[in-house]
């Protein structure tokens, strides 16, 4: 690590996440200047304009990839369009113990002067849950499902290589024939013709952005003594002013247009998963080796060049969210994930040297983001797997790992062209998708548990005493394990159902009010279709509902057929009545019950056939309920609906919200993680169950989710890497879509609950993420702690 | 509960996309698989009629006729030595090393594949003298068909039993005392590197 970036890794590292009201200062005045009749996306248009032309700009000392999405390190603006936060929320925000924000007077002030009286009323958040039916709120309240478009965009917006080849003059030149392509006789011409204006502006406006910093780095290289940093900020200058304009030309000017990009994005809107570049390494591979040629780059200079890339992702923290968002989803990473090796859209294999480097800066920068994963396929190198293994066995929980050729055939299934697939790969946490050519919408956490709980109490929800769900019978009425089924079943449509309607209800809401020009240019087809993103422009349009406690529901149905319906010896250890008394009881009193469901049952993860197919009997019914059974469940976009099985940390509010669970879980208590088995349930070592894994299915979902926790000593040596890289292989052959390893002892764990100021460094896998260990609030902490900590591989 | 032989193929099974990308495969141990010879033979020759890789954990002390019949079908022996000295390991062991040595020339004048497990349990066995003396035996092995001694894994006694016994209510009589220090076992593994003996410290690399 060079001093430069030693420098600039400790201030990010030190930097408090801030809150700054400047974005929304400039949004909301844009917003109130313009005339009512102004059209959607030229007001967007005008929004992304003025912040490019208007905000503050920074470069650092020592930068020379620069760009910030607020005025400086770890500052995040907010977007009051979509959530206006009350004073009250900034007051929390500031106050809270675990992820809290620096926001300071000024910035309360301006929100209740200026901020909030404009926009309370007028959020997307606001008009959502003003205009949501009872039913759906019930549902919510309840815990049954969250909704990922009431405070933030829908997001999963990762981009394939068209930015290295395209500048923004030549999509503006695609622009100008796409308009004048459109036909007299199309009804949305006029539409159209308001999109592509907008697309044009949002060109216009990045490109502005980027000369304002090469303005900045030529007056800052006037005023600077040191002849080295002069040089450099001549060549940010001369960089700033050739990229996003006009396409790359060398591996910096490939970086910064990159990061330009990225930047429009997430200050345009505030995404799930902000915005990741998707196969960076294959992207930059061409201009690297140029470079390296033409002698105008070392190895040691594009390893710094990466460095500080790195350094600015991890600059940008999450916008702050609020209520319920926040708690299935409370953290400062803001889940950019880069993907590495993998396949070239001609399938031969995707790795390079900048694979390698990319994965020493990981290792030696230990930030919370970017996080970075490998693409696992069958031509993958050995070399390039233990590489990455032995960086993931040093216990950040980065990178994780993926099996490409499952991620590829997945979704040649889907309907993609087989180059497109392979282009794709994942973001977010675990989510396959076709980079630069698909709006994959995320929309909500399901809980399956809270569904079986609704199923054993007619619909009501015995924590609150409400009805929640449908009538589905009383338990006295059921008598076979079929009927538990069914009710739970019947439970999950009705669910979705209502989940479905009103998603189509904030699709049509962010479509109409809060298109995306800037994003659409990045995203095929959407200029030669003149329709945005949020408008299903995409060549691929995907809707995902996140299926939570696949573990929980299988032990709890394994339970309930084993114990209760006599499945496997014929009789019945206790009655549905006996089980229900037991659960209300939070399993007090009930010690052999519990015994018998935790220690008599077939349970998955285990490599048993009984309860892996009662597994993958809840899996096929998730999936075929979201799919739709008769027809095709589609979106408002026309998009199909599927199933995705990650939790991120919704199972623990989940948890919070789900009573006592038939399979010995406490009230409370987190459900099982992803695809993962429950905590405490697989005991039969790693392979076991990654073979109760490869019973599913997988490449029917948008992915799924598999956590194995090791021990330092497991991994230990130099054969360490080679056994895990094997162990990637032997799952990913069945099939297997995902796995990431968290590599720390209980024992340190447990002393960084006690002392967090000794162990702030302490990265470990969440769910489909990794944080910092002490930012985690105690639940979270107990949980990775109580995960299954496999001794040896 | 005891398995049949077709248990064990149908374990092993399970696992194969595992040791084809790993090269592994079964272990037995124990307590002393020897003492099942005729299981562990049966089930070995059938793993290798399935094209598994087999291995196995002993201490040695078994007839020579029931290493010869386990041997046929072992791809590794994972073999323990204790003491050098008879008299010692009659007293912490209970019985001579004299059939355990005479097993593990067997083996090498066979040519088997062996890995040699040395326990390393201070107050116990981890004189100099016992090091060198077992470090000297290994060397004078002189396995069939190979130009060095067999390898050894020093294996530092652990105390990770400590907490199921006492959640068993029983007494665990090993002190703190019996867990290594580091710098003592690099000194035991640099003493059997001085015999041209490959040497690890820990079994599980």
């Amino acid at each position: 690590m060079t001093s430069g970036i030693a420098r600039l890794r400790s201030q990010s590292f030190e930097a408090k996440p801030r809150v700054s009201a400047e974005r929304a200062l400039i949004v909301t005045e844009v917003y109130q200047k313009s005339p009512a009749s102004t059209p959607a996306p030229i007001l967007r248009a005008m929004a992304f304009q003025a912040l490019c032309e208007r905000k503050t700009i920074y470069i650092g000392d020592d930068e020379c990839i620069v760009g910030a999405r607020a005025s400086g390190p770890k500052i995040t603006p907010t977007y009051p369009e979509l959530t206006c936060h009350s004073v009250e929320d900034l007051q929390i925000l500031r106050s809270r113990p675990m992820t809290s924000y620096d926001v300071d007077d000024a910035t309360i002030e301006t929100y209740r002067t200026t901020i909030i009286p404009y926009w309370r009323g007028r959020s997307i958040r606001d008009r959502a849950f003003a205009a949501m039916p009872a039913a759906w709120l019930a549902l919510y309240e309840a815990g049954v499902f969250t909704e990922f478009m009431e405070q933030r965009a829908a997001g999963h917006t990762a981009l394939d290589g068209k930015l290295y080849r395209k500048g923004l003059r030549a999509i503006q030149a695609d622009i100008a024939l796409a308009r004048k392509s459109l036909q007299a006789s199309d009804a949305r011409r006029e539409a159209k013709e308001h999109e592509l204006d907008a697309m044009r502006i949002a060109c216009d406006s990045a490109i502005t952005f980027a000369r304002r910093h090469a303005e900045m780095a030529e007056s800052m290289a006037a005023r600077e003594s040191n002849p080295d940093r002069v040089r450099e900020l001549q060549l940010i200058a001369e960089t700033c002013r050739r990229v996003p304009a006009e396409a790359p030309r060398t591996f910096q000017e490939a970086l910064q247009a990159y990061w330009f990009v990225h930047l429009g994005t997430i200050t345009e809107l505030n995404g799930w998963d902000s915005m990741s570049p998707g196969h960076l390494d294959q992207h930059l591979a061409p201009f690297y080796e140029r470079d390296i040629r033409d002698g105008r780059l070392t190895r040691d200079k594009a390893k710094e060049l990466m460095s500080m890339f790195w350094i600015q992702v991890n600059n940008t923290p999450a916008p702050p969210k609020v209520g319920v968002t926040a708690a299935e989803s409370g953290t400062y990473n803001d889940f950019t994930n880069i993907n590495l090796g993998g396949l070239t859209p001609d399938g031969r294999d995707g790795s390079s040297e900048v694979t390698l480097i990319i994965l020493e800066v990981l290792d030696e920068l230990r930030l919370l983001q970017p996080q970075a994963n490998l693409q696992v396929a069958s031509c993958t190198p050995d070399r390039i797997l233990e590489a990455a293994s032995a960086v993931a066995r040093n216990g950040m929980g980065y990178p994780s790992f993926f099996n490409a050729d499952e991620v590829t055939l997945a979704q040649v299934v889907a309907g993609k062209r087989l180059k497109d697939a392979r282009e794709g790969g994942t973001s977010g946490c675990i989510e396959t998708g076709c980079f630069g050519k698909e709006a994959y919408i995320l929309h909500g956490y399901l809980n399956g548990p809270k569904l079986l709980e609704l199923a054993l109490n007619d619909g009501i929800d015995p924590l609150t005493g409400t009805r929640v769900g449908p009538s589905t019978g009383l338990v006295g009425t059921f008598t076979s394990f079929e009927d538990v089924f069914a009710a739970w079943k019947a439970q999950l449509s009705y669910a979705v159902d209502w989940k479905v309607k009103i998603d189509g209800y904030l699709d049509e809401l962010y479509g109409t009010t809060t298109p995306a020009p800037f994003l659409s240019l990045y995203i095929d087809d959407c200029v030669a279709r003149g329709l945005d993103y949020y408008r299903g422009g995409a060549r691929y349009n995907t809707d995902y509902i996140q299926c939570v406690g696949l573990g929980t529901v299988t032990d709890s149905f394994s339970v309930l057929a084993t114990q209760v319906f006599g499945s496997g010896n014929g009789t019945s250890a206790m009655s549905l009545a006996e089980l229900r008394g037991a659960l209300s009881d939070n399993w007090r009193g009930h010690d052999l019950l519990k015994a018998l469901a935790r220690n008599r049952t077939p349970l998955f993860g285990n490599d048993d056939v009984t309860a892996d197919a009662l597994a993958k009997r809840v899996f096929d019914t998730f999936i075929t309920v979201i799919e739709g059974e008769d027809a095709p469940r589609l979106s408002g976009r026309g998009a199909p609906y599927r199933a995705n099985f990650l939790s991120t940390t919704c199972h623990v509010y989940f948890g919070t919200k789900t009573g006592a669970t038939p399979d010995g879980r406490l009230a409370g208590s987190p459900l099982s993680d992803g695809t993962s088995p429950s905590q405490g349930s697989d005991t039969h070592g790693p392979t076991a169950v990654m073979n109760s894994l490869g019973r599913l299915d997988q490449a029917r979902t948008g992915g799924t989710l598999l956590n194995q926790r090791f021990t330092p000593a497991a991994l230990a040596g130099d054969s360490g890497p080679r056994k895990l890289g094997a162990l990637i292989r032997g799952y990913f052959k069945q099939g297997g879509h995902h796995v990431q390893f968290n590599v720390v002892d209980a024992a340190t764990l447990e002393a960084a609950k006690k002392k967090p100021e000794d162990y702030r460094n302490l990265l470990v896998r969440v769910a489909g993420y990794s944080d910092y260990f002490v930012d985690l609030d105690e639940k979270h902490q107990n949980e990775i702690i109580s995960r299954t900590a496999n001794e040896a591989v | 509960m005891p398995l049949d032989v077709d248990d064990v193929i149908r374990i092993a099974e399970s696992d194969d996309m595992f040791f084809d990308s790993s090269d592994g495969g079964i272990t037995f141990t124990g307590g002393e698989p020897l003492a099942q010879s005729a299981f562990v033979e049966s089930a070995t020759r059938a793993l290798h009629e399935h094209g598994f890789r087999t291995a196995v954990d002993t201490s040695g002390y078994a007839p020579m006729e029931s290493m010869l019949r386990v041997a046929a079908h072992t791809d590794l022996f994972l073999y323990d030595l204790k003491y050098i000295s008879d008299d010692i390991h009659r007293e912490i062991c209970g019985v001579s090393n004299t059939t355990i040595h005479a097993n593990i020339h067997t083996l090498a004048s066979l040519g088997a594949d062996v890995i040699i497990s040395v326990p390393y349990i201070p107050g116990y066995n981890d004189s100099d003298d016992n090091m060198t003396a077992t470090a000297g035996f290994v060397a004078a092995l002189k396995p069939a068909g190979r130009s060095r001694p067999y390898p050894v894994r020093i294996l530092p006694y652990h105390d990770a039993a400590r907490a199921k016994y006492e959640r068993r209510g029983q007494v665990y009589r090993c002190a703190d005392a019996c867990i290594p220090q580091t710098d003592r076992l690099e000194h035991t593994a640099a003493l059997f590197r001085t015999y041209d003996i490959d040497t690890t410290i820990g079994g599980l690399s």
